[in-house]
């Protein structure tokens, strides 16, 4: 009975969403309706209550093993641990299309109520766009994709989850990332309202910021939760693959780097603002994109989800028409927005301009190469594959002068050039260099025996300088600041942190692609390899029994010193398991790990011969944890900006001068940045 | 005054507005084709191309078959394996075609031991071989004998230079030792129709 | 149970391939280095997520062993890329060649940039522009804004 309640509230939460779609939205542009635009929160909150009901009335379908519902039983089984049971959800491609629309109805009922100070219609236009979408998600799901779906009789017994996803990671890498794809919407759906309205000023630019950079930390914490889950995962080391669902999310997040930073200047300077909404059109479209290309089955990629082109033929609709839409009212309002940025040369918006430019032609070159094979293969040219050596020569280029700018660009002022703020930060620049040389030459971990490993190179040397003058450069403006008068707000050490972040980040794959050590062994009982000045010996392996696998279980001691003086680091337990349900062997990493390096032993199956022998893969990967915990300081980054007072101030003149202009006139309201450059030329003319 | 006010009906649409539009449109059509075909299909490199060298002992036979005999006659080449269930589907198609007048069956069985059957044997020793005629000769003896000639790839060596990924793989090497058209995986009905056949009778 | 995930289970994780291969000697460093910097480049056919370096599906050892063979032999890299494109084509390569048909993918992106940069470049200026000066209907608005 409870599965055809949650199908009910599903079909319910459709039709609650169909209304949210229209009649706020109508209320917003016509004066007549206009008492429709305050249905849009009750709305969206009733919406919520619906799909919360069907998502817990499905959770309560897996922690019960009711195997009638079909998805249930494909994805958990009796012996299945009980998180497994729960994240099991968004295991498969039904329940995580139900996960989205739960978080797109979060980020509505959000919007809804933290909203108090915006104006009536731009909250009604935004939670009606926020519905539009919702809509063709839940058709989707209910006429493609309804993990209600019953199967009788009801098996005895499910198959079970996917044993590479019972992991921690699957708890939290999905709903962090769809919590990340779905915020996007809310940008969107503010640029949506202002190509509805005509209305595009710093005011709205204001409002927009903390959503969209709030929507930015959670892909970011997304798209760092699936890397770090891979690498301790799949047993061999790699962080990033460049697959193309990994790129499905890291374009969207490309284009939201950029969107921050240009909202910056529409609402500070009130320039950029076509290219503003046409960021945010463009952020949500590759995370609609990347729906499409997890689904559809066009492109080859791990993360695929049991592939059907009739989804896919939804799913391409669905996005005509909502990004066709987006892009032909762009096209239409455009011209009235786009005369007035003339950014000068030098000035913190050309920076700005720049990092714009980089960051959008990165996200074009990771498209091409995702999407090139399929080109060739529509054009009858033949098949070919784009991987990770085509995307590492063509992105880290690109990101080269972005990560140069970004000193430069966070010191020069508004509006005018004065090259000497930049003379300012030379110092620390070449400071950077000289420890980064420093670095590839010492860096090295010790050597041993006939190993190859890359060595420090001029590579280094790039990546280190990079990372290295954004950390002291970084140090030195806070340095400046605490010793200026002014606390400066929060706004401003999330950009400190985030900047720090990404330097963090950039020294971390230089380390570790500079001097990471990898072997691959046969070892016995006794045997020893050394990696980087350390001995591994195994000690053991024995049989273990966990609560729905057999696991053959190594144990390796480390020792470190030299020989004669050695001493005992460390224990690790490599595993190989077996799960009973699906008999796939996979392997449990072990890790040692500290903020300059990870020790990183897999254990493979055991080799036949005179004496039993195992294959182990054996790595030595220096500042490797540096790449999360730079991610997890731009997250940390982003919500101290999107806290800042600025967005939560109770009376924003802003927003009285947005409520007063004339609806619909086409009139954009004086901005306060444009107010505050024709005060200071007056004041300057008056002088 | 400044640029502020603007009069949308006297406004004219510079072009450059259209080009997000035109551009997503255009990725649109490709990932619309895109749909149509299957990313993981790889097409073969040899179609049109000289069928690869090699020369490989006869099962049950004394001779060898060298791949300088595909001159003359039109033949079906077919690389398969006693543990590949895809094989099993398949045979009564390959029984079928092997009735065709002037088609000759070259089976060729792919690694008929696994690595982890070899389990210290080298792939082509006497051993090696006998174990796996054994089974070969008794399968097709079970399913049927589609193979005019069968022919043991012990170590993968053929099966590589044919550009094997996965079994069964069926070929069509013309008169002159050409190789005219490759299907991977299982043949259907489908297949044989509307691809298999045709290709046949323009090649009689 | 999503097809690309099985094929990574079966493959990957079945870390250390048939006893076949790993009873093999261990490579020289020499003939290591080599096989390090080719490796990354090969697709396996099989599982076609991962490069023939790390995948364990039985036709990636045999390949492996064959390539391996090719380095001992004294083949460059063009001549091992043109062995496994001669049979399986340019999908084996994870670096695409470039020829004609792979110039937009190779140069796309920089000629995108230069173009995008000569954009940004016209649309700047060199000296801040000079407001246009008030209307008095505007000096009004202002003095309003900043009385309140």
């Amino acid at each position: 009975m409870w599965p055809e309640v949650g199908h009910m509230a599903l079909i319910m939460a459709a039709w609650v969403a169909l209304v949210q779609a229209v009649l706020p939205l109508w209320g917003s542009l016509s004066a007549r309706r206009a008492g429709w635009q305050a249905l849009a929160r009750p709305l969206a909150q009733l919406q919520l209550g619906l799909i919360v009901l069907s998502f817990v009335v499905l959770w309560h379908a897996f922690y019960v093993h009711d195997f009638s519902v079909k998805y249930v039983a494909h994805h958990s089984n009796t012996l299945l641990p009980t998180p497994y049971r729960l994240s099991a959800i968004w295991a498969g491609h039904e329940g995580s299309l139900v996960l989205w629309v739960l978080m797109l109805a979060l980020w509505s009922v959000a919007v809804a109520t933290f909203s108090k100070r915006l104006p009536q219609a731009l909250v009604a236009q935004v939670l009606g766009v926020m519905g539009a979408v919702s809509v063709g998600f839940l058709v989707f799901i209910l006429t493609l994709s309804n993990p209600f779906a019953r199967q009788f009789p009801a098996p005895a017994e499910g198959r079970d989850l996917t044993p590479l996803l019972q992991d921690p990671g699957l708890v939290i890498h999905p709903p962090m990332l769809y919590m990340g794809y779905v915020g996007l919407s809310v940008a969107f759906a503010f640029a949506m309202a202002a190509l509805l309205s005509g209305r595009l000023d710093a005011a709205w630019a204001r409002w927009a910021r903390p959503w969209t950079v709030a929507a930015w930390g959670f892909l970011t914490l997304g798209i760092a939760l699936g890397s770090w889950w891979a690498y301790y995962e799949l047993g061999w080391g790699g962080w990033w693959f460049w697959d193309p669902v990994e790129n499905a999310s890291l374009m969207p997040w490309l284009v939201a780097t950029a969107l921050i930073h240009s909202l910056m200047v529409t609402d500070k300077r009130g320039q950029f603002k076509a290219w503003t909404v046409l960021l945010a059109i463009g952020a949500f479209s590759l995370s609609l994109l990347g729906t499409f290309l997890v689904r559809s089955g066009v492109l080859t990629s791990v993360h695929a989800f049991a592939t059907d082109p009739g989804r896919g033929v939804f799913i391409l609709l669905f996005l005509v028409v909502v990004v066709g839409v987006s892009l032909a009212l762009f096209a239409w309002r455009a011209p009235q927005w786009a005369n007035a940025s003339q950014p000068v040369a030098g000035s913190r918006e050309s920076f700005l301009l720049l990092n714009s430019v980089l960051l959008v032609v990165a996200m074009a070159a990771v498209l091409l190469g995702t999407l090139y094979p399929l080109i060739i293969d529509a054009l009858n040219l033949g098949k070919l594959s784009v991987g990770p050596p085509y995307f590492d020569r063509v992105f880290v280029p690109l990101m080269v002068p972005l990560l140069l700018a970004m000193v430069p660009g966070t010191v020069v002022p508004w509006h005018v050039a004065r090259w000497a703020a930049v003379r300012s930060v030379l110092v620390p620049g070449a400071l950077a260099l000289l420890l980064a040389s420093a670095w590839a030459t010492w860096g090295g971990a010790p050597q041993t025996g006939e190993q190859h490993t890359t060595a420090g190179g001029w590579l280094t040397v790039m990546g280190g300088t990079l990372g290295g003058w954004i950390v002291l450069s970084g140090a030195w403006q806070i340095a400046q600041r605490l010793r200026g008068t002014g606390a400066p707000g929060l706004a401003w050490w999330g950009m400190q942190l985030a900047h720090l972040g990404v330097a963090v980040l950039v020294l971390g794959i230089t380390g570790v692609k500079s001097f990471e050590v990898e072997r691959d062994v046969r070892l016995g009982l006794g045997d020893s390899v050394t990696v980087a000045g350390v001995r591994y010996q195994l000690i053991s392996v024995d049989n273990h029994l966990g609560p729905n696998y057999l696991a053959l279980r190594a144990k390796m001691s480390m020792f470190e010193g030299d020989p004669g003086l050695e001493r005992l680091v460390d224990t690790l337990f490599p595993e190989k398991r077996r799960y009973v349900s699906s008999a796939m062997p996979m392997t449990e990493a072990a890790i040692d790990r500290n903020l300059w390096r990870d020790r990183y032993v897999s254990l493979g199956e055991p080799l036949t011969g005179e004496t039993p022998q195992w294959s182990f893969r054996v790595y030595h990967k220096p500042f490797v944890s540096w790449i999360w915990l730079g991610a997890v300081f731009m997250v940390l980054g982003g919500a101290l900006a999107a806290f800042d007072r600025r967005y939560r101030q109770a009376h924003s003149p802003a927003r009285a001068a947005h409520a007063d202009a004339p609806r619909g006139a086409g009139v954009p309201a004086p901005a306060p940045g444009a107010l505050g450059a024709a005060a200071t030329a007056a004041k300057g003319a008056m002088s | 005054m400044s640029a502020l006010a603007v009069n949308p009906s006297t406004r004219r649409m510079p072009r450059w507005v259209f080009v997000p539009l035109a551009l997503f449109l255009g990725m649109v059509v490709f990932l619309a084709v895109g749909l149509t075909r299957n990313p993981q299909d790889i097409p073969s490199p040899l179609i049109g191309q000289a069928a690869p060298a090699f020369e490989l002992p006869v099962v049950g036979g004394s001779g060898v078959f060298n791949a300088a005999q595909f001159k003359g006659q039109l033949t079906l080449v077919n690389l398969w394996a006693t543990w590949c269930a895809g094989c099993k589907e398949e045979h009564p198609i390959l029984m079928a075609l092997g009735r065709q007048p002037g088609l000759q069956m070259l089976g060729i069985n792919y690694k008929e031991l696994q690595a982890s059957e070899l389990s210290g044997m080298a792939p082509k020793s006497a051993e090696a071989v006998q174990k796996a005629t054994a089974r070969s000769q008794a399968w097709l003896q079970k399913n049927g004998q589609a193979f005019g000639v069968n022919l043991l790839d012990m170590d993968g060596r053929v099966g590589m230079d044919f550009g094997v990924y996965g079994l069964p793989e069926t070929y069509l090497v013309d008169r002159e030792g050409v190789v005219r058209f490759k299907h991977a995986g299982a043949l259907t009905p489908e297949v044989l129709q509307q691809k298999l056949l045709p290709m046949l009778r323009s090649l009689q | 149970m999503r097809p690309g995930l099985l094929c990574l289970m079966v493959c990957a994780l079945l870390l250390g391939a048939p006893a076949a291969a790993q009873t093999d000697a261990p490579m020289s460093a020499t003939t290591q280095a080599r096989w390090d910097h080719i490796a990354g480049e090969l697709r396996c056919l099989v599982c076609q997520n991962e490069s023939l370096a790390s995948s364990n599906a039985e036709l990636a050892v045999d390949l492996r062993r064959e390539v391996r063979g090719l380095i001992e032999q004294g083949h460059s890299d063009a001549d091992i890329r043109s062995f496994l494109v001669r049979r399986y084509g340019d999908f084996v390569l994870y670096k695409p060649e470039v020829k004609p048909v792979t110039w937009l993918l190779w140069f796309g992106p920089f000629a995108l940039l230069l173009l995008a940069l000569s954009v940004a470049v016209r649309l700047m200026r060199r000296t801040p522009a000079a407001s246009a000066p008030l209307s008095e209907s505007e000096r009004v608005r202002v003095r309003q804004w900043l009385e309140r």
